[in-house]
């Protein structure tokens, strides 16, 4: 065997896709399998380009995303191997395709396949990829854990590790939305860019299990929009096709259509069964034979001819299964060869077929049936017939005659076309091919299935009669009275039928066919036998009567009948009338299953119903895919049905005949019977929105006058007043109403320019309601009068055999009322005839209160023109006003009273607004002002002081609270008063209006009064807070004179007294008073203040002459702080004498501590420094000196006193100057023993370097001295060094400290 | 129950493939001309037709291995056969293609896939029938092992023929 032979032998017809679990623990065996199957793939047709667009895109980072379509077995997991296979050698990390039932899925397996490559290229990566993957799982674990949590009750965390154990067992499905999983790809695209990939390739195959396993279509559909979307959005070297099925494509299309064209967006649509046309085969074994290397061999396993047949049979979906019948063909091919070593024919190919060796899926295969029947029939008697059926079966599309030359059987085709052309075979462009291979259009397998089993079952009896009347009410009648839409005048009810007693169908139903006659109740019959239909049928206004005729006796041929009687309208049908000598083309396809001579609307109704029913029947789902053609067929078989029952040659059992035939046939018998029987009828139900139309007419009634109504008098304006009176803003609209809608209510008389003039008129149901009522015998009174009657029950069954519906009836009525021809007693349910006018006694009385109202109108309410205008108009109404006068002059005058009435009224309403603010400023004023008067820190308070007029303030104080509080509810009263104006508000505008504007004004001079008082009471309380001010001065004065009793005694024994004094006489008005009293207060300050003055310079020069003594005998703080205190100056002066004395004192002492000093200066030139005989001569002579300065200074000190200070004069200048010669003479005593103390001695050498042994240091330690000393080669004795030491310090070189140890 | 073991080691132990029945031959003519190139077919029949018992023929005449059921091939770790023959499959194309990636993935090229309905997929399918001349056959077979058991009607129940006391349409395995 040739290994490219082999090859193909060994290549699967099936290939099954993994899922994202294989990829996630089997990926090596993935990868090997889909590897071997991508080695076998030949890419036909646009494949190659395919491919190389997609890897285009998603280099250049365009995100592309596309999809393959095809019907099962078209390649589509094949294609997505080989796309996998190409995109991983062009360097993309491609995942292979994978079943996909969810976002999740998706997810899982690109996670898997990723983690796969990674670990072989770049394992570091691979944490990374963890990251990602954990976090978008984690986050659907989080999200279902809380909801469980929540709803369960438990930990959250208990939660998410439950559902972690469910998850890794495989026993838990996560849901993922689309964003997070484009946010998965955004995360993990770089990684794999990194990785040295140049994209990211996913391949989402059997793609309608995520579409149709999804609980809410919906939904499903919607998360797959945002996911493309999603993929739209983004610029990233990440590509995605996806597979479906054509039958998943078309339910996509019908709510996700927008998705389908975004996908198509890339160019990367593509349906597979496109390639897979007639030269496929040929096409496939070209490149295999080029692949393989097949060479001659390729020609001697199969011919061209025998190419053709396969891709003949395996185009057709009834014949073959596309690519898989093909490899199928070629194996069996192979084999062949192998076996025989002949090519293979097209007979060999059509008997491997009918020996199953080519395989088809599990259905019944259409080319083994029809080659097996025509092989069974006679006329096939030898051999080479059979192989020349065999021939004719392996070329559907017809064997041409070279094809049947070339394999010798053209004569035993010729042959058998004698007996056989029609029966089992016929002709086709290309040639002969067997009758039944033919294409044909229409239903698809189920439906052939079920058209089957119903005309095996199929006869023309009650059962299948049942079967059709039920399709007739359910399907047909439906389609002749079709529902009406919304509030649409057209169309009826829903038709439900109910068995009747006589073993007929009944429907009430109401609608119409006709805007003319709405609302129409129409019954509907349906039976198959005569004795079953009713008579009469209640709450019809006729019927329709639907005889299902079928019997055996019942011909073919017959057209059926159609009877109008009084109320009834009767079809005869004929179900058992024939198609004729063909088939419909739309039906044709029925021919295939049923016997053309039984195709009837019987038939074809019966079927209906078999079809409806047939799911339940068979607990079976009709497919999806078939679904929508059986519908077409429905609809196909009830339009054939309706043209039969309803045909031409029916519409002629009438007289006159029908125009329409059909559907159509049916709504001209209701219309022609409408006119028959409501000749008179005028339909109030004039459109949808008819209740509007009519009550804009009712109210525009209202404002007409008597003779308008009732048409006597025409209504001229404007166009747009007069379209304003019937309620609308549009004159265009306003016209379309008058002369459609209102036609039997108005004529327009003039409609031009600006300008128009109607005519209203009487309805003719109104007219007869009229004309029956006036001539009606019966009477009753009513207001003094006898007025005929007619019981409302009366009217209604008159109208309604002219063919009025109630409500229409009540309308009438409504706008006789309003006409005034009528009034109704409900509760006896009577129609009275009456006049109604106006009553002149209660006219003149309007007529009266208006001339009141218009002279109780204060001028400034209304312009004065207009109000003469106003008077003017009613005299004029006064002038023609009679109590004689007739019911329609009274009605005009009452309109024009009305109408002036309506006048005066807006004019007033206008100024009532303006006066309505005004009453609302004035409170809003008072408001204020009340919020004012509540609060004073002044009144509310006691006032406190010492001065007696005290309690004076405070009687005012409490005189001006209770005057406050008068105040206020004054303008509270005011408020209220104004308040109830405002609330007041009758019906009578203009009095209203009046009485407002005179309440305004009286408030307004009540305020202005309350204003003044309030003023007066402001001032009051000014001079109150003056008079507090004057008492706290008064009050701070009166303790500041405690040393001036002259001053205060002027002020406690004369400006008091007369303060008081004054409140006396004047009370309230002394609060005028406070200046000059607060003046004369001042005064007395004003002497205090001179007085204090002067007191202080005083002291002031004082202070200064002790500075001065103080300076000049050296006191570093020679300036006295002491201050001066008016009224306290026997203090300030002591203790500034005090302070001089201190600071002398200091002195004092400072001079003994020098003097101090001194002496033990003088001791130690005395009796431890060195000195010369000179020197010893100054000690003793500052000795001498010294003591005298002791002496000076004792004596200084004892006469150092406050007396002395105090006295000034002589003695105290004396004692300074003594003070200072002391202190001269101690600086002297200094500077002598300056030079004793601080002479320089000459040392010797043992006194130099016993001080050089000090070194740096300041201090030291005899010890260390000693040793120091004796370190540096002094051999002294410590004798020695105390005598040197002993020296240095009388030489004053060093100083001596004595410490005790311990 | 122990007369039904008796009967089953009688048969195990010393059955024949010339007890193939007519229509099991054609089966087997069928199953082994499909197997010539690598693939999968499906041996589809009612219950107790005789298709386990093909199966055992096939199993020891050829190199594939027989599994009852499809769980204990998934448990086997390596499979050194060119093919196997795997009893009580289920038909649905699910299940199918499943089993088909299975076979793949193990490395098995050639796998007779046994059921009760054909497989819903686009395989070769071999039906076997039960037919008079079969249940006779059948009859004869057992009569040579010491199993007698009374004439039966046309559609009978091979495994209910070893023991009566099976529901319908249960096997004994």
């Amino acid at each position: 065997m040739i290994e490219g032979l082999q090859h193909i032998l060994d290549k699967d017809i099936v290939v099954s896709t993994v899922n994202a679990d294989d990829l996630l623990r089997t990926p090596d065996r993935v990868d090997n399998a889909y590897e071997h199957h991508a080695a076998t793939f030949i890419p036909l047709g646009e494949i190659g380009d395919y491919t190389q667009r997609f890897f285009k895109l998603v280099k250049a980072a365009r995100t592309p995303k596309g999809m393959l379509v095809a019907p099962y077995g078209y390649g589509k997991t094949s294609t997505l191997i080989f796309l996998w296979h190409e995109c991983q050698a062009r360097g993309l990390l491609a995942v292979p395709p994978f079943y996909c039932a969810s976002l999740l899925d998706i997810l899982k397996a690109t996670y898997a396949w990723v983690r796969y490559k990674l670990e072989r290229r770049e394992p570091n990566l691979v944490a990374e990829l963890e990251k990602a993957y954990s976090k978008y799982t984690a986050a659907t674990v989080e999200a279902m854990a809380e909801r469980y949590s929540e709803e369960h009750g438990v930990a959250k965390l208990t939660a998410v590790n439950m559902l972690n154990e469910l998850l890794v067992e495989g026993a838990l499905m996560l849901e993922l939305t689309p964003a997070n999983l484009l946010l998965f790809f955004d995360e993990i695209l770089p990684i794999v860019l990194e990785a040295g990939f140049t994209g990211l390739a996913i391949f989402p195959d059997e793609f309608q299990q995520y579409i149709s396993k999804g609980a809410n279509l919906r939904k499903v559909i919607q998360q797959f929009r945002e996911f493309v979307w999603g993929l739209g959005t983004r610029q990233a070297k990440l590509g995605v096709i996806f597979s479906v099925p054509s039958y998943t494509e078309g339910g996509i299309q019908s709510q996700g259509g927008d998705i389908l064209d975004r996908l198509k967006g890339d160019g990367l649509y593509h349906n597979l069964s496109d390639i897979y046309t007639q030269e496929f085969p040929a096409r496939l074994w070209e490149r295999y034979t080029e692949a393989f290397h097949l060479g001659e061999v390729a020609s001697q396993v199969m011919d061209a001819y025998t190419l053709r047949a396969i891709g003949q049979i395996a185009e057709r979906e009834d014949l073959g299964r596309g690519p898989r019948t093909v490899i199928d063909a070629f194996k069996c091919a192979i084999l062949h060869f192998q076996d025989h070593g002949m090519p293979y024919t097209p007979v060999d190919l059509i008997d491997d077929f009918l020996y199953s060796k080519i395989h088809f899926e599990a259905q019944a295969n259409k080319l083994r049936t029809v080659t097996r029947q025509a092989l069974e029939s006679q006329a096939v008697d030898t051999a080479d017939k059979q192989r020349a059926i065999k021939l004719m079966a392996a070329f559907p599309r017809g064997c041409p005659v070279e094809v049947q030359r070339a394999y010798g059987l053209y004569d035993a085709i010729n042959a058998l076309s004698k007996p056989g052309h029609g029966e089992l075979m016929t002709h086709l462009i290309e040639g002969y091919t067997l009758l039944g291979l033919q294409r044909a259009e229409g239903p698809t397998h189920v439906v052939d299935i079920m058209t089957t089993e119903f005309w095996r079952d199929y006869e023309e009896d009650e059962l299948h009669v049942e079967a059709a009347q039920r399709t007739f009410m359910n399907r047909l009648l439906p389609r002749l009275f079709q529902a009406r839409r919304g509030a649409a005048t057209i169309g009826w009810s829903n038709l439900e039928f109910t068995l009747s007693a006589t073993g007929s169908y009944v429907a009430l139903i109401e609608g119409s066919f006709n805007t003319q006659y709405p609302k129409r109740n129409l019954a509907l019959q349906v039976a198959y036998q005569a004795d079953q239909l009713q008579k009469d049928i209640a709450y019809a206004d006729f019927q329709f009567d639907f005889l299902l005729e079928w019997g055996p006796n019942q011909p073919h041929e017959a057209a059926g009948t159609l009877a109008l009687s009084d109320r009834t309208v009767r079809f005869h049908l004929n179900l058992r009338r024939k198609v004729g000598e063909a088939i419909p083309d739309d039906i044709r396809k029925l021919q295939d299953f049923v016997n053309p001579e039984y195709v009837t609307p019987l038939l074809m109704l019966g079927l209906i119903d078999y079809f409806d029913h047939w799911e339940e029947q068979e607990g079976r789902l009709i497919p999806d895919k078939d679904r929508d053609e059986l519908n077409h067929l429905i609809n196909r078989l009830l339009t054939n049905s309706i043209q039969l029952l309803f045909n031409t040659e029916l519409r002629f059992t009438c007289e006159p005949p029908l125009q329409r035939v059909g559907d159509r046939m049916v709504e001209e018998v209701f219309n022609r019977k409408c006119r028959e029987l409501f000749p008179d009828y005028h339909t109030f139900y004039v459109q949808a929105q008819y209740q509007t139309v009519l009550n804009d007419y009712l109210q525009a009634l209202r404002d007409l006058t008597l003779k308008q109504r009732r048409g006597n008098a025409p209504l001229k304006g404007d166009k747009d007043s007069l379209a304003r009176r019937f309620g609308l803003t549009s004159v265009a609209t306003f016209e379309n109403r008058a002369r459609s809608d209102y036609q039997h209510l108005m004529t327009i008389v003039e409609w031009k320019g600006n300008e128009g003039e109607l005519c209203l008129k009487l309805h003719p149901l109104e007219e007869l309601i009229l004309e029956r009522l006036r001539k009606s015998p019966d009477q009753r009174v009513y207001n003094g009068f006898n007025v005929p009657i007619l019981p409302a029950d009366s009217v209604a069954e008159m109208a309604r055999a002219l063919g009025y519906r109630d409500e229409e009836t009540l309308f009438a009525l409504q706008l006789l009322a309003a006409r005034g021809y009528i009034r109704t007693d409900t509760e006896a349910r009577l129609i009275y005839l009456v006049t109604v006018s106006p009553d002149p006694r209660e006219l003149r009385a309007r007529l009266d209160k208006l001339g009141d109202d218009l002279k109780a109108i204060p001028v400034k309410l209304i312009e004065p023109d207009r109000l003469k205008g106003f008077q003017t108009a009613l005299a004029g109404i006064e002038g023609r006003f009679s109590f004689d006068l007739g019911d329609e002059e009274l009605d005009e005058l009452q309109s024009r009273v009305t109408d002036l009435d309506r006048e005066i009224t807006q004019a007033i309403a206008v100024t009532r607004s303006q006066w309505q603010e005004a009453l609302n400023g004035l409170v809003y004023e008072i408001e204020r002002t009340i919020i004012a008067l509540r609060q004073s820190d002044l009144l509310d308070r006691e006032i406190t002081g010492q001065m007696g007029f005290v309690m004076h303030l405070n009687e005012l104080r409490l005189r001006l609270l209770d005057g406050r509080k008068r105040l206020r509810v004054a303008y509270e009263k005011l408020k209220q008063e104004l308040l109830e104006s405002q609330a007041r508000r009758g019906e009578d505008v203009i009095r209203d209006t009046v009485a407002l504007y005179q309440d305004v004004m009286a408030s307004q001079n009540q305020l202005a009064e309350l204003e003044q008082q309030r003023n007066t009471f402001e001032e009051q309380c000014t001079d109150l807070g003056k008079w507090v001010k004057v008492l706290r001065d008064a009050d701070n004065l009166f303790n500041a004179l405690a040393r001036l009793p002259d001053l205060r005694d002027q002020l406690t024994g004369q400006v008091e007294p007369e303060i008081r004094a004054n409140f006396v006489r004047r009370r309230l008005e002394a609060l005028e008073d406070w200046e000059q009293f607060a003046a004369k207060i001042e005064a007395i300050e004003t002497e205090l203040e001179k007085r204090r003055t002067y007191g202080n310079e005083i002291f002031g020069q004082a202070k200064e002459e002790y500075e001065k003594f103080l300076r000049d005998i050296e006191v570093r703080d020679f300036r006295p702080r002491t201050r001066y205190t008016y009224g306290e100056d026997e203090e300030s002066y002591r203790d500034l004498y005090e302070e001089v004395r201190s600071k002398i004192a200091g002195r004092l002492d400072e001079i003994r501590q020098d003097l101090e000093q001194l002496n033990v200066d003088l001791l130690k030139a005395r009796y431890i420094q060195a000195t010369t005989g000179e020197q010893e001569k100054t000690v003793r002579q500052t000795e001498k000196q010294w003591q005298e300065a002791d002496r000076n200074l004792r004596h200084l000190r004892s006469a150092l006193n406050v007396a002395l200070i105090q006295k000034a004069g002589d003695e105290l200048p004396q004692y300074c100057a003594l003070l200072k010669t002391v202190a001269t003479s101690t600086q002297e005593m200094r500077r002598a023993l300056g030079p004793v103390l601080y002479a320089e001695h000459e040392l010797t050498g043992e006194e130099e370097w016993t001080l050089q042994a000090f070194g740096s240091r300041d201090e030291v330690d005899l010890a260390d001295l000693f040793v120091q000393l004796r370190r540096t080669g002094q051999e002294i004795e410590l004798d020695g060094l105390m005598r040197t030491l002993e020296s240095l310090y009388r030489k004053n070189r060093v100083m001596v400290r004595v410490r005790r140890r311990g | 129950m122990s007369e039904f073991i008796r009967r089953l080691n009688a048969i195990k132990t010393r059955w024949d493939p010339a007890w193939l029945t007519p229509s099991q031959q054609q089966c087997l003519i069928e199953l082994q001309a499909a197997l010539r190139v690598p693939g999968s077919v499906n041996l589809f029949g009612k219950h107790g037709v005789g298709k386990t018992f093909l199966a055992w023929v096939l199993a020891r005449e050829s190199d594939l291995i027989y599994f009852p059921h499809l769980a204990l091939l998934e448990q086997a770790e390596n499979t050194n056969a060119d093919g196997v023959i795997i009893d009580n499959c289920l038909p649905g194309r699910i299940e199918h293609r499943e089993v088909l990636k299975l076979l793949r993935f193990r490395g098995i090229k050639r796998s007779i896939l046994i059921t009760t309905e054909l497989i819903h997929d686009y395989t070769y399918q071999s039906e076997l029938i039960l037919t008079p001349a079969d249940l006779q056959k059948v009859r004869d077979n057992l009569e040579t092992v010491g199993i007698y058991v009374d004439a039966f009607a046309e559609g009978w129940d091979l495994w209910r023929l070893l023991n009566p006391f099976l529901r319908q349409g249960a096997s004994a395995l």
